[in-house]
């Protein structure tokens, strides 16, 4: 250095920064979260799936285990009960909210603008509404002796109209919708289903609108009856919006917690039988305060996420992201 | 292939009224040209016979089957749109073929049709292709393969050409016209080109405001136009139009007074003359001649003018003349020179003089009946 630089104190230096950083400065705020809130959980998280870790005694307390979290949650039967669980409950809710969302959409789009603008804002209230608000509602409509569903099937064994098909009501009551192993995926399942189906809709409302009408007009010159123009030109145009959708609905139904964590009121049901791997972890970690097999299981959900997607993208990535 | 039939056709979207008391048979073959501005109605009533529209009131008869309430997919019409409507999801091949496998044909009878289109249309090398990957021209010959291999009773084009450039328009001006030379099929074509509809039609039925203003071929429509408004939508560059009156002058001379000149009324007008008239005359660009050669010829009228402006178009010039309160525009050879400013004497052809009632627009000649000129 030949020339002498002035010297400065740091004030003067943070505000004649040097040349080129303004935008990094700029981003500071964001940069500085992210990696406070956002990257060192992250690879916090790694660093504890590696280690044995009781939050409440201390950092101190922390011990380096080599994989043995992932062999003791691997060779836990709970885990694989979760896993299950999460799986029927994604696929069952999952396919049927698609295959409900999109012909409700077709339908809309058919009803014209004012009608379709009605419906999809009441289909998609129960995306925006609180999911311990409506999971509440719901826990009370499950209940077994004052709950609205079982007195419906109550009601309707009691018509005339419909008593001969709900006949076998009697003999099975009180359906206890949340207690029964049998009844309480199905029930979850249906309030998963009843959520996020809304949002299919609006989604696939906007894609349809996205298909410019002389298509379906040249397809009716063609000779194609409606449910043929919804098969071969409705159909194969949404297929960038269902495997967008569907994708989303891999990643947000793996990780259920919400609806099945308060429908059993944080028990995941008799016997394990509506425990998800989300609310398996969270009981891992906040109620035996093991944190290092918590997050082992944690980036084994990551991983199994990633598989699912990446095998969703394999099968179904080229057509569903446009490439024609 | 059919002859069809509107039957006081009527069609309202809400209190507007499109299309107003519309009745015309289209022979079987025939091209039939529907020109007007947009919003003449022209196009509905094409989505009318297809069946994408239902009309107010009136009857369609497809041969002669009235298939009023019959769903598109049942009328066997075959459409070419402006946006050429491809399935973008298809091939060449399974674009063309779509209508077949939606009649459930023979898979082989399918194959062979389409290869027989797309054979026809130069198509034959780009069956695998997406519509994304074909250009303007490509994609309208698909459009138009998608059409033909229905052998439908009618083929029905909306402004199939105006997405194209003005090459590639007469290129495919001309195969939509031996195509329908070849196939034969009864063909009504929607188009505001009137380029397009002089040299496709058979005839051509001109609209205004939901109502026909003229029917006739292309020849009848330009000699003899009906009214003042055909006489200016067709021609290019339009019919020079100024007002007149119509007179009686001392020996039962019938003469028309126009910004201080007369002009003898020529004589196929001379039946409707009865009575003192305040008329449109109307005469095209190319019926004014500056030549002097032709001046002794019985059906040219001199006057002086007073040359305005003039625009060189390369083989002829456009030559704008003034005289009284009277500017016309006159079509000159374009190895002449003139200078704006200076006297011009110019010959008007009576015999393609068109003089119209200035209170009702219709011609005094009588519709489709005057002498050839």
């Amino acid at each position: 250095m030949t020339h002498e630089t002035p010297k400065q104190g740091w004030l003067a230096r943070l505000f004649n920064p040097p040349r080129g950083s303004a935008p990094y400065l700029f981003l500071m705020p964001y940069i500085v979260l992210f990696l406070v809130f956002g990257l060192f959980p992250l690879l916090f998280s790694i660093y504890l799936s590696f280690h044995i870790w009781n939050p409440i005694k201390g950092l101190d307390s922390m011990e380096y285990t080599g994989f043995e979290n992932y062999v003791l949650a691997w060779g836990d039967p709970v885990l694989w009960k979760a896993l299950y669980n999460t799986v029927w409950l994604a696929i069952t809710s999952g396919l049927a909210q698609h295959l409900v969302a999109i012909p409700t959409a077709c339908v809309l789009v058919a009803l014209g603008s004012r009608l379709r603008h009605w419906l999809t804002s009441a289909y998609f209230l129960p995306y925006v509404t609180s999911t311990v608000a409506v999971s509440l509602v719901f826990f009370s409509m499950y209940s077994p002796n004052t709950g609205i569903i079982n007195k419906l099937l109550i009601a309707l064994s009691e018509s005339d109209l419909f008593g001969w098909a709900f006949s076998w009501v009697p003999d099975v009551m009180p359906l206890r919708w949340l207690e029964d192993t049998f009844l309480v995926k199905p029930a979850v399942a249906f309030l998963v289903f009843w959520k996020y189906t809304g949002f299919n809709i609006v989604l696939y409302t906007t894609g349809l609108m996205t298909i410019p009408r002389d298509l379906y007009e040249a397809a009716r010159v063609d000779g194609a009856s409606a449910f043929r123009r919804f098969w071969h030109i409705s159909l194969p145009l949404l297929r960038p919006f269902i495997f967008f959708a569907v994708t989303l609905t891999i990643i947000g139904n793996l990780q259920l917690f919400e609806e099945p964590f308060i429908l059993t009121r944080g028990t995941g049901g008799v016997g394990h039988s509506a425990e998800t791997i989300s609310m398996y972890l969270f009981r891992i970690g906040w109620e035996y305060l093991d944190m290092g097999v918590a997050s082992a299981i944690s980036w084994m959900l990551f991983i199994l996420i990633g598989i699912l997607t990446a095998i969703h993208f394999k099968l179904f990535g080229r057509q569903g992201l446009g490439e024609h | 292939m059919s002859r069809v039939q509107y039957k006081n056709i009527r069609k309202s979207f809400g209190d507007t009224e499109v299309v107003r008391d519309f009745s015309m048979t289209i022979e079987d073959g025939e091209f039939m040209v529907l020109l007007g501005e947009s919003g003449c109605g022209k196009s509905t009533l094409l989505r009318i016979l297809a069946g994408l529209e239902t009309q107010t009131s009136g009857d369609i008869y497809i041969g002669e089957r009235c298939v009023n309430g019959l769903d598109a997919k049942d009328r066997n019409l075959a459409m070419v749109f402006q946006s050429y409507a491809l399935y973008p999801h298809m091939t060449v091949y399974e674009n063309i073929a779509f209508a077949l496998k939606m009649k459930k044909l023979p898979r082989t009878e399918i194959d062979e049709k389409v290869q027989w289109a797309a054979k026809m249309l130069k198509l034959d090398t780009l069956l695998d292709r997406k519509p994304k990957a074909l250009s303007g021209g490509q994609r309208q010959r698909v459009a138009m393969g998608r059409a033909m291999v229905r052998t439908p009773e009618v083929f029905l084009f909306d402004e199939p050409l105006s997405n194209l450039d003005a090459k590639l328009r007469t290129e495919m001006r001309h195969e939509i016209k031996s195509l329908h030379r070849k196939l034969g099929t009864t063909t009504i074509y929607v188009t505001h080109d009137q380029v397009e509809a002089m040299t496709l039609a058979d005839r051509i039925v001109i609209m205004n405001k939901g109502v026909i203003s003229q029917v006739g071929t292309p020849e009848e429509v330009f000699h003899h136009p009906a009214n003042l408004f055909v006489a200016q939508f067709i021609g290019s560059p339009a019919m020079n139009i100024f007002d007149g009156v119509l007179t009686r002058q001392a020996g039962n001379q019938w003469v028309i007074e126009s910004g201080g000149s007369t002009l003898p009324l020529p004589p196929r007008f001379h039946a409707q003359a009865t009575e003192t008239l305040a008329v449109k005359v109307g005469i095209r660009p190319s019926d004014i001649h500056v030549l002097e050669g032709a001046s002794h010829a019985e059906h040219l009228h001199p006057v002086d003018f007073k040359v305005e402006d003039q625009e060189l178009l390369g083989a002829a010039i456009n030559l704008t003349l003034h005289t009284g309160d009277v500017t016309l525009l006159a079509e000159a050879p374009g190895d002449m020179k003139f200078a704006p400013g200076t006297a011009q004497r110019a010959w008007l052809n009576l015999d393609a003089l068109h003089v119209f009632d200035a209170r009702t627009g219709e011609t005094l000649s009588g519709r489709n009946t005057a002498a050839a000129a």
